[in-house]
């Protein structure tokens, strides 16, 4: 039954980590061969070269916090979708992907549920923009704030491949600016030679296009870091807009910018089918180097969603091995689905580590999955070390939960794009985060144990024996020493950075104050326990609430705004963190339930 | 009478306090960050943590209410007296006691050494400009300029730079090359992020620029007891892995000797 249970969990994997990824979520617009094609071919964004699947999928995430998007009833890939926008502008500019979740904006622009699309900011232009440049600082302003920046965003989107004008197509767009300005040139030469004013009708419709392009421009500076610069010059990357405007563009760059606009033209055209050629002379042209082609593929495979679903399979599994009958087969299949899912999150870590050439933990969106990866990672060690299978059930959803929350984190845009400037100093990142989170994540697993462990004790009503909880709560105590070793020595690093590079040690900077409290709350509830003020519920009791300081100092005092450490701002978390600290505290008031005396 | 002493030296020793100590400096500083989040960190700094005592003041259902609180320092030196009590009174006089004894008197070390920062510690801003040698270091309080220190030596920028990644409008880094001028000597150094340059007492940080680049912002900081927090902290961690690996060996040894 065993060995069943664990081929066929095996087997199950397999088939979770390969599902979809030959027919996954495209197809809108493109065969999967032309839209792989067009996926990988190299873009700048932001400083980095990255395939054009990545930059489209920031933009896309920016927009609608998703990074797949329903086209005429149809999966579209994020490369997808951008070559609609570039293509079908003006259908694109009325499909709902702009999202917000905030009430009056959503109520002002008359819209049912959060979604809504450019056409709808458009039409209440005016009443948004009053909203986005009041001084006044509610959270609708800034909602309106950022529907202003992801009109622009779009709208730079939307000619990022190409550049075309009104129903022109991009072609005609360019030539018709050549013709415009060689006529406007000889006709302002011409008037210098007869001495006369230049006859303002011949040149008044090339003031009107460049004035257009101008505007346009000025749009594309605002939004620097979300450009996507897909042209290539011998100087460097640009848009077309600037190769338009280019007085004199290199061949290169020409025939990149003419590869670009053929294509566009063509599914513009609803010509789908006969882009090869424009996509295999961009390959050729751009040759995208072997890591682009990996993104690419890390994209595609999206390892840490299959991650999800396998630690939440798991979870499953460990709600049924309940059943006495069934425990050992589902334990058994349990543990595969945790191993795998495992493997899976330290290869999708090993992927951005490649991708970035950076430490694992660089901002909030990496720093959960790391932590759920050490916190996993710990558990199926001691798992197979003492044979007990309550760290599987701890396992799961910390494995299942760093995920979620990471591929969840609103708009906090996991663009693997460049830090500022500050942290720039990968030594002491490391140095100070990762003892940091191995800490914190340390909390959370003698915190998730105790509160199951006193959840057990509670169904079977004071019935479990005073000596297995000993044996218990000497790991939950083994746990928070490593927890308060990890915090405190991440925590004083820290400190120590800061000193070498600002003068000043410690700051009483919000963040700092949190793992502060984090490390007091670790060796109170250990001094307590070590001087056996407090016996083994105690301890499990300090454990659960050990669990609510981290999370305050992890996710809360990012919710308070200000201070240093504001990087990771999430905004609207306070009744996840509230539930959770209730859910904790419940968990912790369970250790009143008595055990059973010898 | 006699037993007085040792009455306070039990007071003191107790774990009770310590446990007092440990979870009200970690309410205290909770506290002590809804506080900054009203008045700001400076003020909440003055206010909470360099004082003896506290009032933490917020309104709730039309109510003013006043908590009072015990300051920082008040929770500082009772922890003093509590590590070096209990220090006294529980070390063991043998290799585990070793570790134990070396955490705690580092901590102890770590909290002198932040009594110490706050007594000696100065820090203020400059700005040089190119051509003008500037002697003078400002703090700013309320939005109102201060003068903090005159230095015994001037500082004049001679360049400034500031670095782009590539293709994007994010800041890599920015650098000033300053020249000090002391007694007739002239010095020059490099001031980067995260790198900054010492000349006598003072230590300078990148810190800002205005103008363009015209003036650049600096940090200044005299700090003589600056190394001594990283002094303790290295201490503590050394005197935390020597209490594990003592533990596992002796577990290890365990083993052996239940395995023959």
């Amino acid at each position: 039954m065993k060995k069943y249970a664990i081929i066929l969990s095996f087997l199950a994997c397999a088939l979770i980590a390969c599902f979809g990824f030959f027919f996954g979520k495209r197809g809108a617009l493109l065969s999967p061969a032309e839209e792989s094609a067009l996926s990988r071919l190299p873009v700048m964004k932001n400083g980095r070269l990255m395939p054009l699947s990545s930059a489209s999928a920031d933009i896309l995430r920016f927009l609608c916090g998703k990074t797949s998007f329903k086209i005429n009833g149809k999966n579209a890939s994020a490369a997808e979708w951008l070559a609609y926008a570039n293509a079908h502008e003006a259908d694109a500019e009325s499909l709902p992907f702009f999202k917000t979740d905030n009430r009056e904006l959503q109520n002002l622009l008359g819209i049912k549920g959060r979604y809504y699309s450019c056409r709808e900011i458009e039409n209440n232009f005016e009443k948004v923009w009053n909203a986005a440049v009041a001084e006044e600082r509610s959270p609708f302003n800034k909602a309106c704030r950022i529907a202003i920046e992801k009109v622009a965003v779009f709208e730079n989107a939307a000619r990022a491949l190409a550049l075309s004008e009104g129903n022109k197509t991009p072609r005609e767009t360019y030539d018709e600016w050549q013709e415009c300005v060689n006529e406007a040139a000889r006709e302002i030469e011409k008037a210098k030679e007869q001495n006369r004013k230049p006859d303002s009708q011949k040149v008044s419709k090339t003031f009107g296009m460049l004035k257009s392009f101008q505007e346009k421009k000025k749009v594309e500076e605002g939004q620097k870091s979300s450009n996507i610069l897909a042209i290539q010059t011998s100087e460097g990357w640009q848009t077309p807009l600037d190769t338009v405007l280019d007085r004199s563009p290199d061949e290169g760059e020409l025939n990149v910018f003419s590869l670009y606009a053929d294509l566009v033209e063509k599914i513009s055209k609803n010509q789908n089918g006969e882009i090869s050629d424009e996509l295999d002379g961009l390959e050729k042209t751009l040759n995208p180097p072997f890591k682009i082609r990996f993104e690419n593929f890390a994209n595609r495979l999206d390892i840490f969603y299959r991650g999800a679903i396998m630690y939440a399979a798991a979870a499953l599994l460990l709600l049924g091995a309940a059943a006495k009958r069934l425990r050992e087969p589902l334990f058994a299949a349990a543990a595969v689905f945790i191993i795998c899912a495992f493997i899976s999150q330290t290869l999708g870590i090993a992927a951005r580590m490649y991708i970035q050439m950076r430490p694992p933990v660089t901002n909030m969106y990496s720093s959960v999955i790391f932590a759920g990866w050490a916190a996993v990672g710990i558990s199926l060690f001691l798992m197979f070390k003492r044979g007990k299978k309550i760290y599987a059930i701890a396992a799961a959803p910390i494995g299942f939960l760093s995920l979620v929350v990471a591929i969840n984190l609103p708009y906090s845009g996991d663009t693997m794009g460049r830090m500022i400037a500050v942290l720039n100093s990968n030594f002491w990142l490391t140095a100070h985060i990762v003892p940091m989170m191995l800490g914190y994540c340390g909390v959370f697993l003698a915190g998730f144990a105790a509160a199951s462990r006193l959840f057990f004790n509670a169904l079977k009503l004071g019935k479990v024996s005073a000596e297995s909880n000993a044996e218990f709560a000497k790991t939950v105590y083994a746990i928070l020493c490593f927890a308060l070793v990890f915090s405190f020595a991440g925590t004083m690093l820290g400190g120590v950075w800061a000193n070498l590079s600002w003068g000043r040690f410690w700051g009483w900077d919000p963040k700092e104050n949190g793992a502060l409290m984090v490390v007091l709350w670790s060796a109170f509830a250990i001094h307590l326990y070590a001087v056996k003020y407090i016996g083994a519920r105690g301890l499990m009791a300090l454990a659960c609430l050990a669990s609510v300081v981290a999370a305050w100092a992890w996710f809360g005092v990012n919710m308070l705004g200000i201070g240093l450490h504001s990087y990771g701002f999430t905004s609207g978390g306070w009744k996840y963190l509230v539930g959770f600290a209730a859910i904790q505290t419940a968990a912790a008031a369970l250790a009143l339930v008595p055990c059973r005396k010898k | 009478m006699k037993e007085l002493p040792l009455k306070i030296f039990y007071i003191f020793s107790s774990p009770i306090l310590t446990a007092f100590l440990l979870s009200y400096a970690a309410a205290f500083i909770f506290i002590a960050t809804l506080a900054s989040s009203q008045m700001g960190i400076a003020q909440m700094q003055a206010q909470f943590i360099e004082s003896w005592a506290a009032v933490f003041h917020f309104e709730a259902a039309g109510l003013d209410i006043f908590i009072p609180l015990i300051g920082g320092k008040t929770i500082g030196v009772l922890a003093l007296a509590n590590i070096a009590a209990a220090a006294l009174r529980f070390t063991r006089r043998n290799i585990e006691g070793f570790g134990f004894a070396m955490v705690h008197a580092a901590l102890a070390l770590l909290i002198v050494s932040g009594f110490l920062q706050g007594k000696w510690r100065m820090e203020g801003a400059m700005e040089i400009q190119k051509g003008e040698p500037a002697t003078a270091v400002y703090k700013m309080e309320g939005g109102k300029k201060f003068l903090l220190a005159t230095l015994p030596f001037s500082v004049e920028l001679k360049n400034f730079e500031r670095q782009n990644y590539k293709n994007s409008d994010i800041a890599k880094g920015y650098s000033s090359l300053v020249e000090f001028r002391y007694a007739g000597k002239k010095i020059e150094k490099l001031i980067s992020m995260n790198e900054p340059a010492s000349f006598g007492a003072w230590t300078f940080y990148q810190s800002s620029y205005a103008r363009g680049g015209e003036t650049s912002i600096l940090m200044a900081v005299k700090n003589p007891a600056g190394l001594l927090p990283t002094v303790s902290i290295a201490l503590i961690l050394i005197g935390m892995a020597f209490t594990y690996a003592v533990k596992i060996f002796k577990k290890s040894d365990e083993k052996v000797r239940n395995n023959s």
